[in-house]
């Protein structure tokens, strides 16, 4: 696993993007506001994002360095985080500048097949490692419980943890009622 | 621009400069195209630029050298005129040397070129200094004093024609040509005081009227004495001109103000108030306006702003800003104010006498005063015999509220008709008064639109005192007048007629238009000015911008007319009861005002459907584009319960974003206007609950930026800047098959498509609910200046974020918050929770 720029990814692997697109209407318990730009950095090192170089230079390049700067990666896998970080980039320029760097896995070299091979790995197989059964709320709570203050605060989904939300009621009172 | 090609042909120079400099030879000596007698000037030139040059030239280094260049290549030109049969018209016409035959068809198109083609046996010095004047005065009026825009062409034409008179039919004039000394000219001015020589000589010599300094004379008279008058006028415009060359100003006559009749004055202005000019300049008054044509009425012309998004939120020309205004009276004809408005702006000092004038004019100059109008009731009401016409206008002018014109065409009529007013019209028991509506001109055709009703005029209802005397009067008079308001054919009162009508001069002091502006005073100071415009159908001054909004039920009109008279009847102290109440026939359904006004039940129905028809949304977020279209009806339903609490104008971002709002003061700074100055951005307070919108709208926008990802749509949205509120477009498109690829667009708010998804529950311009919101305001009775604050209209020097301004936030907080509460619970509007992941 290395950090590469976030500029130097530039998207999602043309067969990736095609499968994810079709999953476009699909749900998730967090929107990008839930999770700071540091718990996505480090939810990243956990579950690293996984791209593959976009074509090998054909020419040798002049220096290294060249090289190196005009590679271009693509995500082949480890989309949502990857989409959670390009939405919280867009929505505040100050969390764009958190997440400059991402922590990645870089496949070297990948035919097609196996492009399509992880991608479908990841979106079919994440949901089913991750997502909590029925009663998401209350196992949230559960959670929340049992894990430190600490660790919670770049998860700001924990700090109010309604179905449905509703204004008249601020976190800190929410917080005691559980 | 005159076609040099000729000249180009002719003096075919070899160097690139003189080729450049060519066309600025000719043009300084007005040469025609054909270039007639050209040799001619360029002899002329030759000699003229052989004298010393006069030193406003000399002293001016670019002038000098310029002017030597232009000299230098006329002489190298000359050098390419041959004797050829083809050049014979460019040299000088040896058998005639009247000009006009010489250079016939130049003379009124080229002035100056005769003068410099003039050959002069008298005097050739004099003309050879004429010449190095009129070569140079303009370029040296330029460097000099920086305008060379002074001078006129048709000044041009006075000199030419004026010179080319002294050489050819004034006799005393080429006397003194001939014994002038004319050998040394070192300056300008003392060019001039060659032609002051003239003018002496002249008067000496010729006979003149007694009286020759004033007036011009007649070129074209019988009479010898008028002719030499007009010739010493034309000498003496010839110095003027000239005499701007150095720095002087030459006066000149500006068009003559006063009797407008054959132009026409701004005819309509008194009927309708405002009038469009043109495709974007208004007319309104801007004073009280009593009488029509009062000449001292003070009217406003301002040019707006007025684009198509404007157009499409259904905005009111009205309400655009405008840069500048021109004001003007009604004594200044029509073309007068258009020309001046073109060419002037209005300086900031008239700009803030009108402010100053909207806010400290105390209006008791304009309104009477409580022993005054006690003394015009009484002396009304017990008027006799003769004094009852006159008493009877008086009444009428003052319950009506409008001067005597104001009752052109007015009838007695047994029965008002329900809904049609022509003119005033008062009932045979004298119980009401139809008065016809105030006419609101717009900019825009509209489509028809499922709306309240309208009015065509109001009837007002008199007081049982006032309606017992008309009554009686009426029956008294029947079999004479017929169903004629008074015995002459129009009603009129003079203001002797009705100082007698008081027995011991209790009415010296009062003038008829206090009489006739009194209620409409006190209803623009009660109910604020739309209503006192739709009642009295007749224009207050400032900005008509409220009357586009306004609508009110008639029955609500004639209940505020009945409150008005009973303060008067209180303050007064004359006894004026109203017996009968509104029966239901009164047709309380109908509405006078703005031309739609939205009901409530309108917007209760597309609240309540829009709510059912996310819900059904909801439940198949997961098929096809669905959580597209939920966004767009999520977008509308967000815009539409928002601006029913804020009254926003749907011009710009249509919606007040969680992040414009300064949370803890739950305030808004916002700008819904086009201009830059502080009028246009306002600070209004935020209702909690469009604050909730707000929020729950953020959350969505929050929980949709994963999934316009994964359409590929997040950069998209991004390179627009992230316009929020927006709208997916090319929905339609789409072939509604599972798991199809999306390929829409993403669109910035727009108030036309807003409209247009609103469509299907409420088929209404986008600003809609600014009428509702204004009108509704208005029949809840908050004060007139609260609404003006809360939805951004006012005139001049009212807007409340104004520095003289006292009406603080808190005000406008504490004043709408109830009514909003009320308005949510009648239109049950809620904040609904977007989509959440």
């Amino acid at each position: 696993m290395q950090e590469i720029e976030f500029h130097r990814i530039s998207g999602l692997h043309p067969k990736a993007a095609e499968l994810v697109e079709k999953l476009h209407a699909a749900t998730y318990t967090a929107t990008v506001k839930d999770i700071e730009p540091a718990g996505l950095l480090a939810l990243a090192r956990l579950y690293p994002i996984h791209v593959v170089e976009r074509g090998a230079p054909k020419v040798a390049a002049t220096t290294d360095d060249a090289v190196h700067n005009s590679n271009k990666f693509q995500v082949v896998a480890g989309f949502r985080l990857y989409e959670l970080i390009c939405a919280a980039r867009v929505l505040s320029a100050q969390d764009a500048q958190q997440l400059n760097l991402i922590p990645v896995v870089i496949h070297p070299r990948l035919k097609t097949a196996e492009v399509i091979k992880l991608a479908e790995l990841d979106l079919a197989g994440s949901p089913l490692l991750f997502s909590l059964g029925n009663k998401v709320f209350e196992q949230l709570r559960l959670i929340k419980k049992h894990v430190s203050g600490d660790t919670l605060s770049s998860l700001p989904k924990y700090r109010n943890l309604r179905y449905v939300k509703d204004d008249s009621l601020s976190p800190e009172v929410d917080e005691s009622n559980d | 621009m005159t076609d040099r090609t000729f000249a180009f042909e002719i003096f075919q120079l070899e160097h690139e400069q003189d080729r450049r400099l060519l066309p600025f030879l000719l043009e300084r000596l007005d040469a025609p195209e054909g270039l007639v007698g050209i040799a001619g000037v360029f002899q002329n030139l030759q000699e003229t630029f052989e004298l010393p040059m006069m030193l406003e030239i000399s002293n001016l280094d670019e002038v000098a050298e310029e002017t030597s260049r232009l000299a230098e290549l006329a002489h190298r030109c000359h050098a390419f005129i041959t004797t050829q049969k083809k050049h014979e018209k460019l040299l000088r016409n040896q058998e005639t040397t009247k000009l006009d035959k010489a250079l016939r068809g130049t003379l009124s198109l080229h002035p100056l070129y005769p003068l410099f083609y003039l050959h002069s046996a008298e005097n050739q010095p004099f003309f050879n200094w004429l010449r190095q004047y009129l070569f140079t005065f303009r370029q040296v009026t330029l460097k000099h004093f920086g305008r060379a825009h002074a001078f006129k062409p048709h000044d041009f034409n006075k000199i030419s024609t004026a010179m080319r008179r002294l050489t050819d039919d004034n006799p005393v004039g080429l006397q003194w040509l001939r014994q002038a000394d004319c050998r040394d000219c070192p300056s300008y001015p003392a060019f001039i005081d060659f032609l002051y020589d003239l003018k002496r000589y002249f008067v000496a010599n010729s006979a003149m009227p007694p009286n020759y300094l004033k007036g011009q004379g007649q070129y074209k008279s019988d009479n010898p004495e008028l002719v030499n008058q007009y010739l010493y006028y034309e000498i003496n415009e010839v110095i003027r001109i000239l005499s701007i060359a150095l720095g002087s100003e030459k006066k000149r006559k500006t068009r003559r103000r006063g009797k407008g009749g054959a132009h026409g004055r701004p005819g309509d202005i008194e009927h309708h108030g405002i009038s469009a000019l043109t495709g974007s300049a208004l007319l309104y008054p801007e004073t009280l306006t009593e009488a029509p044509r009062a000449e001292d009425t003070l009217y406003s012309l301002v040019e707006t702003d007025y684009g198509e998004a404007e157009i499409a939120a259904g905005e009111e020309l009205f309400e655009q800003p405008s840069q500048e205004a021109f004001v003007f009276t009604n004594y200044e004809p029509m073309e007068h104010y258009i020309t001046a408005f073109h060419g002037k702006r209005l300086t900031g000092a008239v700009r803030k006498r009108i402010e100053r004038q909207h806010q400290y004019l105390p209006s008791s100059f304009q309104s009477l005063s409580d022993i005054q109008l006690r003394h015009i009731l009484t002396a009304c009401l017990r008027a006799y015999s003769k004094n009852k016409e006159v008493a009877k206008c008086v009444l009428l002018m003052l319950f009506c509220a409008r001067d005597s014109h104001g009752f052109k065409f007015a009838k007695v009529s047994s029965s008002l008709s329900e809904n049609k007013f022509e003119a005033v019209y008062v009932r045979a028991d004298g119980a009401e008064v139809g008065l016809p509506a105030f006419a609101i001109n717009y900019q825009q055709k509209m489509q028809d639109v499922v709306a309240t009703p309208l009015a065509n005029g109001i009837k007002l209802p008199f007081p049982e005192e006032l309606a017992g005397w008309l009554a009686a009067d009426f029956e008294d008079n029947w079999y004479h007048r017929s169903d004629r308001l008074c015995d002459t054919a129009q009603m009129w009162v003079s203001a002797e007629e009705f100082q007698w009508l008081g027995s011991r001069g209790e009415l010296r002091d009062i003038s008829l238009s206090q009489v006739a502006n009194h209620l409409f005073i006190r209803a623009c100071q009660r109910f604020g000015s739309a209503t006192a415009t739709l009642m009295f159908g007749r224009p207050a001054p400032g900005s008509q911008a409220r009357l586009y909004y306004t609508a009110l039920p008639v029955a609500e009109i004639r209940t505020r007319y009945r409150e008005l008279i009973m303060e008067m009847s209180e303050s007064s102290g004359v006894n004026l009861n109203f017996v009968r109440s509104d029966g239901p026939v009164h047709t309380p359904l109908l509405s006078l005002g703005c031309r739609y006004l939205p009901t409530k039940q309108q917007y209760v129905h597309a609240i309540a459907e829009l709510r059912a028809q996310l819900e059904q949304r909801r439940k198949a977020l997961l098929q096809d584009d669905n959580w597209q279209l939920f966004h767009n009806e999520f977008t509308v339903y967000c815009i539409l319960c928002q601006g029913l609490l804020t009254g926003l104008r749907p011009t710009h971002q249509g919606f007040i974003r969680f992040s414009d709002i300064l949370h803890g003061a739950d305030v808004t700074v916002l700008r819904d206007k086009d201009t830059e100055d502080e009028f246009h951005s306002r600070i209004m307070p935020v209702h909690p609950l469009a604050i909730q919108i707000a929020e729950s709208y953020q959350n969505h926008i929050n929980a949709i930026a994963g999934r316009l990802h994964r359409i590929g749509m997040l950069e998209q949205w991004q390179s627009l800047q992230c316009p929020t509120p927006f709208f997916f477009c090319n929905l339609a498109a789409q072939p509604k098959v599972a798991g199809s690829v999306v390929h829409v667009a993403i669109s910035a708010f727009r108030p036309k498509q807003y409209a247009e998804l609103l469509a299907p529950w409420l088929d209404l311009p986008a600003n809609s609910h600014r009428r509702f919101l204004r009108s509704y305001l208005d029949m809840e009775r908050v004060p007139a200046e609260m609404i003006d604050a809360y939805l951004g209209h006012g005139n001049l020097g009212e807007h409340f974020w104004h520095a003289q301004s006292t009406l603080s936030l808190t005000d406008i907080r504490q004043a709408l918050k109830p009514r909003l509460d009320k308005l949510i619970q009648q239109l049950d509007i809620r904040a609904v929770t977007g989509l959440c992941a």
